[in-house]
Parts: structure tokens; C-alpha cells; sequence
């Protein structure tokens, strides 16, 4: 399942599910960290932080799922009408399905993100950045364009967001923090161009995982007392 | 001119003055150990309050009220550091005050 037309190498197909899996995994162990915060401190911004990145994680593991079953040649139109309860038409319709969840759950999830990076926070504007990002996906005329337009947007302004806040408070955590955003939004603007280059598509997943990783050490480093 | 206190840090300056006193402390004492105004101090309290932080209960005379720290409030103690750097590294803290 991809969200562009990618003649991306052979090669490259198993190992992008491992990485897809692993997008999954960091993101949700932020999630579960950001919701323990929350369990603990009852602060709010926290349990924020965690829905948005338990979104995101629900995306890259539908992502994950679904290229899986392709891989494994699974009557994917049979399993779904067993989940769903009636039967789709084609292997095709459920692609698109899949496609427009991953996409909801990943705008979803950085628009939480976006959301707590605002200095003055009020619910309704989240919710207004919220119904924006998934009215401009559905009535978009190309969606997938739409999607790494509206993620790169979203992940600029929390890199620089997160910039601004090293610059304030230069410690290690923040730079870490930063830099993992940083190298995610380079990862998407990669994967966004790689339409016109293939070798794109391998690299933006490496670079959107080298990002995600430096937010789980970034996890680790706090977590050890 | 010192720092502003974050609302993390008021919650551990206030929860940790109950420890010192033992777990149990009167309102007068908390207000002056917590340096907060009457009125903050209220806040703060319903607050943790709501949060199951502490409780109030009837003190040894059956005329004063304490505040008695609970189960919820002792594990923000032991994790305050850790949460502190969690929020502050991702920068999800409130106002300070």
C-alpha cells in the first residue's frame, strides 16, 4: 500500500513493512510513556501528546497490516467483508479504504501534535485545525498530494516550533527532541517528492526512521532514572 | 529576582511540605510552607484534591482540617524528576505562575 505511485525497489518491499512496524512501535512507546505522564501528573498536555502519537501509531500499523496481507497474497476483500460484515467489491476498494484511514489517523495524530506546540492552547482551536486538515483531505481533488502537503505543513511548523524552544531552553533533550522532529519532516518531504525519484522513497523512510528514533532515545534518556 | 515557579513544581513544593510534616499538615502551616497567596492555595487544593493527590480529612481534636497526602500524591514524588524532563523536553508545560 502506498500513497503515491512509487516505482520503489524490490528489494525495498520487505524491509519497508520492518520499518513501517517500527514507526508503529516508537510512536505507540511514546504514547504509552506520554499516558503514564499523564496517569501520574493528571496534565493534561500530556495525555495530548499521547493520543497524538497513539494516532499516528494506529496509522503506520494499518499501513504495516495492510502491506502485509498484500505481501502475503491474503484475499484481503474476503477478510475485510469478515470484519465488516458485507461483502467488497474488490482488492481495490479496500486499498483506497486503507489508504484514506492511514491518512486520517496520521493528520489526526499531527494535528495533536501542531496542537501542543501552540504556546496559547485552546481546545477549539484544535478542533477547528482538526475539521480543517480532514475537510481539506476528503474535498481535495488529489488526496495523496493533499496528505504530504498537510503533513508538511504540520511538520514544519512543529520543527520549527521545537527550534524556537532549544533556542529558549538549550539542553540535550530538547535538541534531541528537535533534531528527531526535524529529520521526520525531511523524511516526509522525501517521501512526498519521491513520485519523481524512486530512490526517494527509500531514503525518506530512512531518514523518517533515523527521526523517530532520536525521539525514543530521547524517551530512554528520561526514563532512566 | 528568582524564578516562576511551573504548575508541576508548585504541586511538588505543596505535596512535598505534606511529606515533611509527616504525610498530615494543617491549612496555616501549607499555606506558609507552599508560598502561595490564600486564594492560589485554594485553588491548588481543589485541584489536587480532585486529582486524589490528598485528602482532607478531621484533624486529632475533631475541630481543625488537614491535609493528608495520598497513595497518588506519594507517586508524584517519586516521579516528579522523570516527569519534569518528559514535559519539559517535548514542551508541554502549562503557565507558570
Amino acid at each position: 500500500m502506498r500513497i503515491l505511485n512509487v516505482d520503489a525497489p524490490l528489494w525495498f518491499i520487505q524491509c519497508e513493512i520492518g520499518i513501517q512496524l517500527i514507526f508503529a512501535i516508537v510512536t505507540l512507546l511514546v504514547a504509552f510513556y506520554a499516558y503514564r505522564v499523564y496517569r501520574i501528573a493528571r496534565q493534561k498536555n500530556s495525555f495530548y501528546l499521547g493520543a497524538g502519537f497513539l494516532s499516528i501509531s494506529i496509522a503506520y500499523f494499518i499501513q504495516a497490516f495492510f502491506n502485509f496481507l498484500l505481501l502475503r497474497r491474503v484475499t484481503t476483500c474476503g477478510f475485510l467483508s469478515f470484519m465488516a460484515g458485507h461483502p467488497v467489491q474488490s482488492t481495490m476498494t479496500l486499498s483506497v479504504l486503507v489508504v484514506f484511514l492511514h491518512m486520517v489517523f496520521m493528520v489526526a495524530g499531527f494535528s495533536v501534535l501542531s496542537y501542543i506546540t501552540l504556546k496559547e492552547r485552546n481546545i477549539k482551536s484544535f478542533y477547528l485545525i482538526l475539521a480543517l486538515s480532514i475537510a481539506s483531505l476528503v474535498f481535495a481533488a488529489n488526496m495523496s498530494i493533499m496528505f504530504y502537503v498537510l503533513l508538511t505543513i504540520m511538520l514544519a511548523f512543529i520543527t520549527i516550533q521545537y527550534s524556537l524552544r532549544f533556542n529558549k531552553k538549550p539542553t540535550t533533550d530538547t535538541f534531541i527532541v528537535f533534531l528527531g522532529f526535524g529529520m521526520v519532516f525531511l523524511g516526509t518531504i522525501q517521501l512526498a517528492l519521491a513520485s519523481a525519484l524512486g530512490a526517494l522513497y527509500v531514503s525518506g523512510h530512512i531518514v523518517t526512521l533515523a527521526g523517530y528514533f532520536l525521539l525514543l532515545i530521547n524517551l530512554m534518556r528520561v526514563v532512566r532514572k | 529576582m528568582s524564578k516562576k515557579r511551573g504548575r508541576l513544581q508548585i504541586i511538588y513544593d505543596i505535596l512535598q511540605a505534606v511529606r515533611a510534616k509527616g504525610g498530615t499538615i494543617k491549612p496555616t502551616h501549607l499555606l506558609y510552607k507552599s508560598n502561595l497567596s490564600h486564594q492560589m492555595m485554594g485553588e491548588y487544593l481543589k485541584e489536587l484534591m480532585g486529582k486524589n493527590f490528598i485528602k482532607e480529612e478531621v484533624g486529632p481534636k475533631g475541630k481543625s482540617k488537614v491535609y493528608v497526602l495520598a497513595p497518588k500524591g506519594y507517586d508524584y514524588l517519586t516521579e516528579y524528576k522523570t516527569v519534569t524532563r518528559f514535559v519539559e523536553s517535548f514542551g508541554l508545560e502549562d503557565e507558570e505562575v
